[in-house]
């Protein structure tokens, strides 16, 4: 049977995300009811401007970050799973975001390193925006690295291999500094570890935004690449694909959303292993053209939904969201995998 | 004249080891293969049947020489082109879960969709044509994963004629599959080469099979003992007897077939004619007997289904081989 | 009783230390037989003065459990009294120290003893002028922090003293080294203190190591009665404007809890703190959401981190444009008396001199409350 696209589940998908949307923005640390947040979210205005500025500044912005997070991440993890045929693959597996994470170490724990003594009193960055800064130069530098790799070698096993050795590498680095630094540094490092959507507003987001979208469409549109890639590179290559083109698509749009959301929200897990398979499951399908619109819309709706279990509503403390994705997500997927007859997944 | 469809020139195929280079084809091979032909590539195990292959589908560059297809040196083409020219059938195993067997026949218009993937119509068409030639209608909707090797096979071989290309190649297609199958696919492609006019270029151990369909036999004994030719020729020549000469197995040039050396012969008289006489000299080669004017035992065959075995004056009666064997095997123990 | 008296003193002379003074003498330099101290505000010591000599009682935090650890100070030449064996013994006035940490040497500083440090952890943020220069000379070496703490560099050193933040366990591997050498490592916990003359007060503890209890005790009585003056002030003028401390990092926000020493401070300051009935010493980890009510209609805003500017504020993150602070240019940073290498003075000296730290407080949220107005430690951002 010609493969239908599945316009009837999407749109039940979008739904539902719609509704996540709302009931994330309606829980919070403080109290405010259902309809001062529709009054916000439709007309703009409320009786309460402290309400106004809750809803309209942080729980909203702190919402969209995770649609994008939710959307970025998996369908990251879904380009990386297919350009490796490995299941287990995830948007870490070339070290992107491991090296997001060291940009970030080195403004953290070896703090009075030149770069970043220079950067706070030269160019007037510092604090949280100087942490973005240097996690996105970082997580860039090690794309190009990764890229560079990409187009000189014939084999993708080998990519795994590096990418793996990359993140390795950065993860030593890390501890290094670690090591020498007091544990107040290392304390903070540990917390940006656990990932944070707050905290992404106005420019920022919109900068997370376009990035995003870039990687997403750049997804979408090599969609008709990661099918062929399905059957293996030597099929693919017989179809008339150019492999190191559609690596360097690939990895690109990958390391674009992945290394953006590491750089503004810290390293969020699971997501981006999970979502594809959940995708794939729901959808019964392998056709990129569905399975990345998909993955965007399952991812978005996941992490919504985490992302408003870590509120917990009434109290004052906020779990980290890496917490909530790991507990969450693990058990839906061990019970999703274990409902398959077929034990050899992917 | 026309341009044959692959033109193969000086060809040393092979490839590079750090500092090492193996050639697998020493050659230079030159070679043609026309429209509508189906031609087999016969050899041992390892000799470099399907480094040749690749290199001859693109997939890998050649040491020396180059290959034309359809008058074109496959290396100038784009990929694109170069998937419009040839599709292949390899023994690579896709076992992608949730693809089903439509949409993987349905990726072999990857060169001719769009984009982003789009089907006109004549892409379905040519799906529809790939899957009813190939067979695999009655499975559409299953997913390849839950297909038998069989099925996978002929899966993949609508792929690449969904690819509908001037050239099919294939890296031996009939691995894995059981006789009937064996036979089938044989049939199946020796059919499309002579009505669709394609070229089929394909591997095999099956040399049986690929007498009976081969256009043209390549026999690559080893990197440097190449022959090509009508596969009557090849018999006759005694290329293939000295390719697979072996101490265990001998080419019977008569029936194009092999049979098995066996030790400890002993001679046996068998008198008889027809089908029976026929196959109780095998079952007799088979115990370690050759037929002889003189022994020791006698075994007269008359009509389809009566044996006698006289034996030191004695005469035994049998009904059917199996027994015969048993009391062959009791007076004669070794 | 004459003819006692030169057998007594024969026999006192045997007794004396080979090499050393007779106990008879008064010792040379310092007062520390008569002058004593008195500990009012800090709970993390005791100094008892038994004429000659001085035990140290310090209260040691290991694994949140408490104990003491008992110091003996001992002048040169006088023995162990036999009830004081087995304490560690400490040979005052010590003659040289290693300082781990910048607030130490604050504390020293105050205490005039500055130039007994010859060694740091960290050469890179000192503010004190005397410190820096004998940097300059050489006369200080750099020993490493935490991890890093270079045990051969220190026993080189053959210091008095080395001066730690926390629990000297001497039986971990590190220690040990230190300890084998016989350098007697001290923790100086002045940062657990709940008040900031609790916190000033362990100046003491450096003047009983060196013999300048009498100076020191002066310097610091007036600090605190210029304290009290102050916090009096502070607490009968008129309005208590409402204060928000500190950057939050993404959706977390970390505020002084009720019981810590900041909190105490914004209290004599006449500030009012909406969290100042919270528990706990340390911090509260507050979600930005239940801080954002607050601090958008605060009156001020200290203790903003590493930022300069106003701009570099809005940079961090939009959101705290809306702030009432913000808007009204009420930003007021402790890093005024930061130097050209990017030492922070307020952690240095600021640790000796919270009266210093009060009067910029009531500067800040009471103008005009005292004759100057000029900010010491504090700075406003522009």
């Amino acid at each position: 049977m010609p493969v239908i696209f599945p316009k009837v589940r999407l749109a039940g998908l979008l739904l539902l995300l719609f509704l996540a949307f709302l009931l994330d923005i309606s829980i919070g640390s403080v109290k405010i009811p259902l309809k001062e947040v529709f009054h916000i979210l439709f007309a703009s205005s409320s009786a309460d401007s402290t309400w106004n500025f809750i809803v309209e500044k942080i729980r909203i912005p702190k919402a969209m970050t995770a649609v994008l997070a939710g959307c970025g991440l998996s369908v990251s993890g879904l380009q990386m799973q297919t350009l490796f045929r490995n299941p287990l693959a995830d948007p870490s597996v070339l070290g992107i975001t491991a090296g997001a994470g060291l940009g970030v170490a080195m403004v953290m724990l070896s703090g009075g390193n030149m770069a970043t003594l220079f950067a706070i009193r030269e160019l007037g960055i510092s604090g949280s925006l100087l942490i973005t800064i240097a996690a996105c130069v970082s997580a860039g530098l090690v794309m190009i690295l990764v890229l560079i790799l990409s187009s000189r070698l014939r084999d993708n096993v080998l990519m795994l291999v590096i990418g793996i050795m990359i993140g390795g590498i950065t993860i030593s680095v890390t501890s290094i500094w670690q090591y020498f630094s007091s544990p107040e540094q290392v304390k903070d490092y540990l917390l940006w570890t656990f990932g944070s959507l707050g905290g992404v507003t106005g420019g920022q987001l919109l900068i997370l935004s376009s990035v995003i979208g870039t990687g997403l469409i750049m997804a979408w549109l090599s969609s008709k690449m990661l099918d062929a890639l399905m059957l293996g590179e030597n099929y693919a290559r017989s179809m008339g694909l150019n492999p190191r083109r559609a690596r360097l698509v690939i990895i690109c749009s990958s390391s674009l959303l992945a290394g953006s959301i590491t750089a503004f929200c810290g390293p969020i897990g699971f997501v981006g292993i999970a979502v594809p398979h959940i995708t794939r499951q729901l959808f019964r399908s392998s056709d990129h053209r569905v399975l990345v619109p998909g993955s965007c819309l399952i991812g978005a709706l996941l992490l919504l939904l985490c992302d408003t279990l870590s509120q917990l509503p009434g109290s004052s403390t906020v779990l980290p969201i890496n917490v909530i994705t790991a507990l969450a997500g693990a058990p839906v997927v061990i019970a999703l995998l274990l409902r398959q007859k077929n034990i050899n997944a992917y | 004249m026309t341009t044959p469809l692959i033109q193969i020139r000086g060809l040393q195929t092979g490839y590079q080891l750090s500092d090492q280079k193996v050639v697998t084809t020493k050659g230079p091979l030159t070679l043609e293969v026309q429209r509508g032909q189906l031609v087999c590539l016969i050899g041992p195990n390892g000799a470099g049947k399907s480094t040749l292959l690749r290199t001859i589908a693109g997939l890998h560059p050649p040491l020396k020489g180059n290959v034309e297809i359809n008058g074109r040196d496959i290396r100038l083409l784009s990929p694109i082109q170069r998937a419009q020219t040839v599709s292949l059938v390899l023994t690579d195993k896709v076992r992608t879960h949730h693809l089903d067997v439509y949409s993987l026949v349905a990726l072999g218009r990857y060169p001719w969709s769009s984009w982003l993937g789009g089907l006109s119509d004549k892409d379905r068409a040519a799906i529809e044509w790939a899957i009813d030639s190939a067979g695999v209608r009655p499975f559409l909707d299953r997913k390849i994963n839950t297909l038998s090797d069989g099925e996978h096979q002929k899966v993949m071989l609508a792929r690449a004629l969904a690819q509908d290309t001037p050239l099919l190649i294939l890296d031996e297609p009939t691995a894995h599959l059981d006789l009937p199958s064996r036979i089938r696919l044989m049939r199946l492609l020796h059919r499309l080469a002579r009505q669709t006019g394609k070229g089929v270029l394909l591997s095999t151990h099956e040399l049986e099979l690929a007498l009976q369909v081969a256009d043209e036999v390549w026999l690559l004994q080893d990197p440097s003992a190449f022959y090509c030719g009508a596969p009557e020729d090849l018999v006759l020549t005694g290329a293939f007897e000295a390719a697979f000469a072996h101490e265990d197995i001998r080419f019977d040039k008569q029936t194009g077939t092999f049979t098995i050396e066996h030790e400890h012969r002993r001679p046996v008289v068998l008198s008889g004619e027809g089908l029976a006489a026929q196959w109780t000299q095998r079952a007799l080669q088979r115990e370690g007997y050759f037929i002889s004017d003189e022994a020791p035992c006698s075994i007269r065959v008359s009509g389809a289904a009566s044996w006698t075995m006289t034996r030191d004056g004695k005469s035994y009666s049998f009904s059917d081989i199996s027994s015969l064997l048993q009391a062959l095997k009791k007076t004669d123990p070794q | 009783m004459n003819k006692l008296l030169i057998p007594v003193l024969l026999v006192c002379l045997a007794c004396n230390q080979p090499g050393g003074k007779s106990p008879a003498a008064a010792p040379a330099a310092g007062d520390s037989i008569t002058a004593t101290s008195s500990i009012q505000y800090a709970k993390g010591f005791r100094i008892q003065y038994y004429g000659q000599y001085k035990v140290l009682n310090m209260v040691n935090h290991i694994a949140g459990q408490s104990d003491t650890l008992r110091y003996l100070l001992l002048p040169e030449g006088v023995t162990p009294p036999a009830d004081k064996a087995g304490m560690p013994v400490i040979r005052i006035p010590v003659k040289s120290l290693v300082v781990l940490s910048s607030s130490h040497v604050g504390l020293a500083d105050f205490a005039g003893v500055a130039d007994r440090i010859i060694g740091l952890g960290s050469l890179q943020y000192i503010s004190s002028p005397e410190v820096r220069q004998r940097i300059k000379t050489g006369a200080v070496k750099e020993v490493g922090l935490d991890n890093a703490i270079n045990n051969e560099l220190i026993v080189a050193l053959h210091p008095s003293a080395v001066l730690t933040m926390s629990n000297p366990d001497i039986t971990s591997g590190k220690n040990r080294t230190l300890a084998d050498a016989g350098i007697p490592i001290m923790p100086i916990a002045e940062w657990l203190e709940t008040t900031p003359l609790g916190r000033a007060e362990w100046v003491k503890l450096l003047a009983a190591l060196t013999d300048r209890e009498e100076t020191v005790n002066k310097k610091f009585d007036s600090v605190a009665n210029e304290y009290q003056r102050l916090a009096a002030l502070g607490a009968g003028a008129a309005s208590h404007p409402s204060v928000i401390i500190g950057m939050p990092y993404k959706g977390s926000w970390y505020m002084p809890a009720g019981e810590s020493y900041m909190v105490r401070l914004l209290n004599d300051a006449g500030a009012d703190y909406h969290w100042k009935d919270s528990k706990g010493t340390g911090s509260l980890s507050l979600n930005f959401e239940m801080v954002a009510p607050i601090a958008l209609s605060a009156a001020y805003w200290l203790n903003l981190g590493t930022v300069e500017s106003k701009a570099q504020v809005a940079a961090n993150d939009s959101r705290f444009t809306q702030f009432a602070p913000y808007r009204s240019g009420a930003l007021y940073n402790n890093t005024g008396r930061t130097n050209e290498i990017g030492a922070n003075d307020y952690w240095e000296s600021g640790v000796a001199n919270p009266q210093l730290i009060l009067a910029d407080l009531i500067r800040i949220v009471h103008p005009g409350l005292l004759p100057k107005d000029s900010l010491y430690y504090y700075k406003q951002l522009q």
